[in-house]
């Protein structure tokens, strides 16, 4: 009935990159490896400034920008397009970016979107020793600092916020709505699976997310990865920051126990949300279309049942194709990337909305995917 | 989860809830503006009571000023946040994609000329100009009154040209630098030249003030956010680069184009020999008009008597308070040596007054020099009891000009934008109502903000602006009579105070001028929150600071206007070159937001009293350095902080061993 056509076996690659230049090698590699659409949002690195005077207090250092590539690559290629591009971009060295996938449910595709082109054989990977998590947190704009500072001192790499739009609730309080921005930010972090409650708890706190309001937190599972984004920024005086430092201790001693969160003092400092309910093994539907489209389907997705939503908007990078004219006056399409999260048994609901708003507005460009979102808080209500 | 009802539902929402979410943000919204406007108002009284030992006049007045500032500001920002800013962003994304190159540059030419129109910040100048007598400078008398309308339409054009070109800049991904090294250089060369030919000098440079004062006004607190946010949704969907910068530089172009426009403007008048006095002046015979001039302003013999009188007052009171001071031998061969120092009054009497080329000259005058006392001399007499409402200023009146004025430029613009949007280019917002809600924010507000200014900011700030001469000479306090100071003996050490002074309310009123915070906004919504709105402000507010504490030293020391702009330009252009372009843009653009409707009345009423006090006789150029302070203070914190950041990260080539898997 539908005119998207359905892929299995995909996984979202995500690459953080500070802006020093490297973006263009990375798209090079990537098209080469046979990807056709990426998607690019601008994103900030957070960092901590180790040295806290009332100067640095009234003229605010900036934050690194970055830039964030979102993109489906098949199962069994995704381990050869990240080692190409940790190759590419040195992901390796100490805060030169990031990279992690996600495996991801079906895919939908219209016709004009294209995804890959090439052979989709490879070797599909081995679990890795250390499992990585990601965890994203979407608050009210202005409020992901204080998210990504407690992330960094709970030991993640530095966090990647960027901006988002939210419908769901606001749109429904008449003109009340204007007390409240429709503003987002979203802070998404990875780290390493036995610091995942910790993490999770500190930014949860640190958001008062179980407070009503305020905002939503998830995990989302991460098959690969590597990620070296500086968290702090030292003094000029010191020739290794202390993130490099911690790094290298870590390495000596073989793990992040030395670290040591002492248990007694953190049962003082115990934070309201840790005996706060999570909620557990919900999906997150993702829908790319050209902006112009992203009221329809918003629409559509909050139509269907889910109970909010949130867009961010970039563009997409598709390869040049030969003959096509690129000189003089350009025009972008602006692209947004809709999300929700929902309760699996909404799943089909939601989709076939969007399918529908597809071929009623006959929407050419658009991909739909999902992937599992293991473990999530908001505040429920009393 | 919570949300089970259908999302095409409105929610029900009693009484109290709505009230329970509207009034936090309401008080949030508040809280914002008091922390943006508390200092620079407590700076003024408390300088007013502690420095000057004055008490304020109209208290009630001011104080119900301010209080209507604040709300003004608070409904103001929220008018920009929902109204104006989504319009112009809207409408600059739709109009690439449905018009062709040049109907959105003849769109953003009808803009900036209606911007000009609507904000009547440039009416401010003519106020600056007030003390002007034509046998001074002939030239600005002249574009000041007979051709006031072509000067206000040169700066339109000037405007309009700008945001086209501006606009243009973003289609082809142009740099920002290449335009400030042209504009600047042409404007640098054309002061200079006007500056230092003699021809020129003697009648064209008068103009100069009025030319860069021109640029720093034309940009208001309506025009910037429309035009910032017009730019972002025009390089949202131009631009193909990584520009974070993206929708600034327009309003740096809007800054220097009227300079150029009034220059020229001048030299063209000048070269028609059609100014007061001139050849070709249209109003008559230029010596009846000069005798009834001389009459009716009795600039020189009336301002000579009255420093007689004021001199033989301070005579009187000196002989009273038994306090002698009188000059040696050794002070007449320091007089001749050229080494006298200058803390003594002037005074001349007698003399034959003639007319000679068109100038009154006084033949052979007595001329006293009389020292002043090292003991400070203050005379205080019994003020009667200070007013609390000022007689001249009718609540009503004030409140219908400025509901006249808000709704003129909110609506001239946004109607023109609105038009556009829906009738053009048939581009239907999701919430109008959220927009119309919007609009009628913005002119509430700018009404009341207006109004705010008119009662109680620019009345507070002329009150203690005029007092600041006190510190270092004697005047009659502002609203009161009778002589005072001078506070601090020695013109220097006055001086200098009088200086931080202006420093101090420099960078307090930059922090309460709303363009600015709508830039530190979309600065910091451009980069995705990277470059925080503090860093732009306070930086933007000390250069600010800086611009008008030399300002003060050009008038306390009668220094040539070109002097002080000439090698701040140049170094800008040095620092520009070696700055990356995110900050070129911002702190070029910063430039011409900084000098609003909240500096402006402050700084002139500052500038005009310490320019009567000193004997200048206008106020011009002083908001020309506030605005070239800011670019320098935002290029050097640029390049402080990005060079801290380059060696935070040391390109290290020491290989993690965290691999992918």
């Amino acid at each position: 009935m539908s005119d998207l056509k359905e892929a299995q076996g995909y996984e979202l690659i995500n690459i953080i990159l500070p802006q020093q230049g490297k973006a263009k090698g990375v798209l090079d590699t990537l098209y080469k490896c046979g990807c056709r659409s990426v998607m690019h949002i601008g994103s900030r690195g957070s960092v901590l400034s180790e040295n806290s005077s009332l100067l640095s207090k009234m003229f605010p250092p900036p934050s690194p920008k970055q830039d964030v590539f979102q993109l489906l690559v098949p199962a069994a290629k995704v381990s050869e397009v990240m080692e190409k591009v940790t190759a590419e971009a040195h992901l390796h060295i100490s805060g030169a970016g990031g990279i992690f996938s996600t495996p991801c449910g079906p895919v939908n595709l219209s016709e004009g979107f294209k995804l890959w082109e090439g052979s989709t054989d490879g070797q599909a990977y081995q679990a890795p020793e250390q499992k990585r998590v990601g965890i994203v947190c979407i608050v009210e704009r202005g409020a992901a600092d204080p998210i990504a500072k407690a992330a960094i001192l709970a030991g993640s790499p530095g966090p990647s916020v960027y901006f988002a739009e939210g419908r769901g609730l606001r749109d429904r309080v008449r003109l009340l709505r204007i007390c409240k921005t429709a503003e987002k930010e979203i802070v998404v972090v990875v780290v390493e699976e036995i610091d995942e409650d910790l993490v999770f708890q500190e930014m949860s706190a640190a958001g008062r997310i179980t407070e009503p309001g305020r905002g939503f937190i998830y995990t989302i599972p991460v098959s690969q990865g590597l990620l070296n984004l500086t968290g702090t920024d030292s003094g000029r005086k010191q020739s290794a920051s202390m993130q490099e430092i911690i790094r290298a201790i870590d390495e000596i001693k073989g793990g992040k126990a030395w670290r040591g969160y002492n248990p007694i003092l953190r049962e003082a400092t115990k934070r309201s949300c840790e005996d706060k309910p999570v909620l557990t093994d919900l999906i997150c539907v993702t829908c790319v279309t050209p902006r112009d489209f992203n009221d329809v389907i918003m629409d559509s997705m909050l139509h269907a049942g889910a109970p909010a939503a949130s867009v961010s908007h970039g563009r997409i990078e598709r390869p040049v194709v030969e003959g096509e004219d690129t000189t003089g006056l350009r025009l972008n399409q602006e692209w947004s990337i809709a999300q929700s999260i929902i309760s699996p048994n909404l799943l089909d609901q939601v989709r076939e909305g969007i399918r529908a708003t597809a071929k009623e507005h006959t929407i050419e460009d658009i991909c739909m995917y999902t992937y599992d979102v293991p473990k999530a808080q908001t505040y429920l209500g009393k | 989860m919570a949300a089970e009802q259908k999302y095409s539902e409105n929610l029900k929402l009693g009484f109290n809830e709505s009230v329970k979410i509207f009034v936090p943000y309401l008080w949030d919204k508040v809280a914002e503006q008091i922390k943006c406007v508390w200092f620079v108002i407590a700076y003024l009284v408390v300088f007013q009571w502690l420095v000057l030992g004055l008490g304020i006049v109209y208290s009630i007045m001011i104080a119900l000023g301010v209080f209507i500032v604040i709300f003004g500001l608070a409904f103001f920002m929220e008018g920009l946040r929902l109204g104006l800013m989504p319009l112009g962003e809207m409408t600059g994304s739709t109009l690439p994609r449905k018009f062709p190159l040049w109907a959105t540059l003849v769109f953003s030419f009808i803009l900036g000329v209606l911007a000009t129109f609507a904000e009547p910040a440039i009416f401010v100048l003519k106020e600056a100009g007030s003390g002007i007598s034509p046998l001074d400078a002939p030239l600005l008398y002249s574009m000041l009154n007979e051709y006031s309308g072509q000067l206000v339409n040169c700066v339109g054009v000037g405007v309009g040209l700008a945001v086209a070109l501006g606009i243009l800049r973003f289609f082809y991904n142009w740099s920002l630098k290449p335009f400030i090294y042209v504009g600047v250089v042409t404007l640098v060369s054309l002061t200079a030249a006007i500056q230092f030919i003699p021809e020129l000098n003697q009648h064209v440079a008068p103009i100069l003030g009025l030319a860069w004062d021109c640029g720093a006004v034309t940009t208001g607190p309506v025009t910037v956010p429309l035009v910032l946010a017009l730019g972002i949704g025009v390089c949202r969907i131009v631009s193909s680069g990584d520009n974070s910068s993206a929708g600034f530089g327009v309003v740096t172009l809007a800054s220097l184009f009227p300079i150029l426009a009034v220059s020229l403007l001048g030299l063209y008048h000048y070269q028609a020999k059609d100014f007061y006095d001139a050849e070709h002046y249209p109003a008559g015979v230029p010596e009846i008009v000069q005798n009834e001039v001389v009459i009716q302003e009795a600039t020189f013999q009336e301002k000579a008597k009255m420093k007689i009188a004021e001199i033989s007052a301070l005579k009187a009171a000196r002989e009273a308070s038994k306090v002698y001071d009188y000059y040696t031998e050794k002070d007449l061969e320091a007089f001749l040596a050229g080494s006298l120092k200058p803390n003594y009054e002037f005074n001349f009497s007698g003399g034959v007054p003639q007319i000679v080329d068109g100038k009154i000259v006084v033949n052979n005058p007595t001329v006293t020099l009389t020292p002043q006392g090292n003991t400070p001399l203050v005379l205080k007499q019994e003020f009667q009891e200070s007013p609390l409402w000022h007689p001249g200023k009718n609540f009503v009146e004030i409140l219908k000009q400025s509901a006249k004025d808000a709704t003129k430029a909110i609506m001239m613009l946004c109607g023109f934008l609105f038009v556009v949007l829906l009738i053009f280019l048939r581009q239907k917002p999701r919430y109008i109502d959220e927009l119309v809600i919007g609009f009628g924010a913005a002119i509430a507000g700018m009404m009341l903000f207006l109004l705010g200014i008119g009662i109680g900011l620019s009345v507070l700030g002329e009150e203690v602006g005029s007092n600041v001469p006190a510190l270092f000479g004697a005047t009659t306090p502002w609203g009161m009579e009778g002589n005072y100071g001078p506070l601090i003996s020695g013109g220097f050490w006055g001086k200098l105070v009088a200086i931080l002074f202006g420093f101090v309310l420099g960078y307090g009123a930059t922090l309460a001028e709303p363009a600015l915070n709508a830039l530190g906004d979309t600065v910091e919504k451009i980069t995705v929150g990277a470059f925080k709105k503090n860093l732009l402000m306070q930086s933007v507010a000390t250069g600010v600071g800086l611009g008008i504490g030399t300002g003060v030293c050009k008038i306390a020391y009668n220094i040539d206007l070109a002097y002080l702009l000439l090698p701040p330009y140049l170094l800008l252009l040095a620092l520009t070159f070696i700055s990356n372009e995110d900050f070129v843009n911002f702190a070029w653009d910063s430039a011409g937001v900084t000098t609003g409707p909240i500096t402006v009345p402050l700084v002139m009423a500052m500038g005009l009293g310490i320019g009567a006090a000193t004997g200048v006789s206008d106020g011009f150029g002083v908001l020309s350095l506030a605005s070239v302070g800011p670019i320098i203070s935002v290029l050097t914190v640029g390049l402080i902080v990005t060079r801290k950041h380059k060696q935070a990260k040391p390109a290290s080539e020491e290989t993690s061993t965290e691999v992918a898997a």
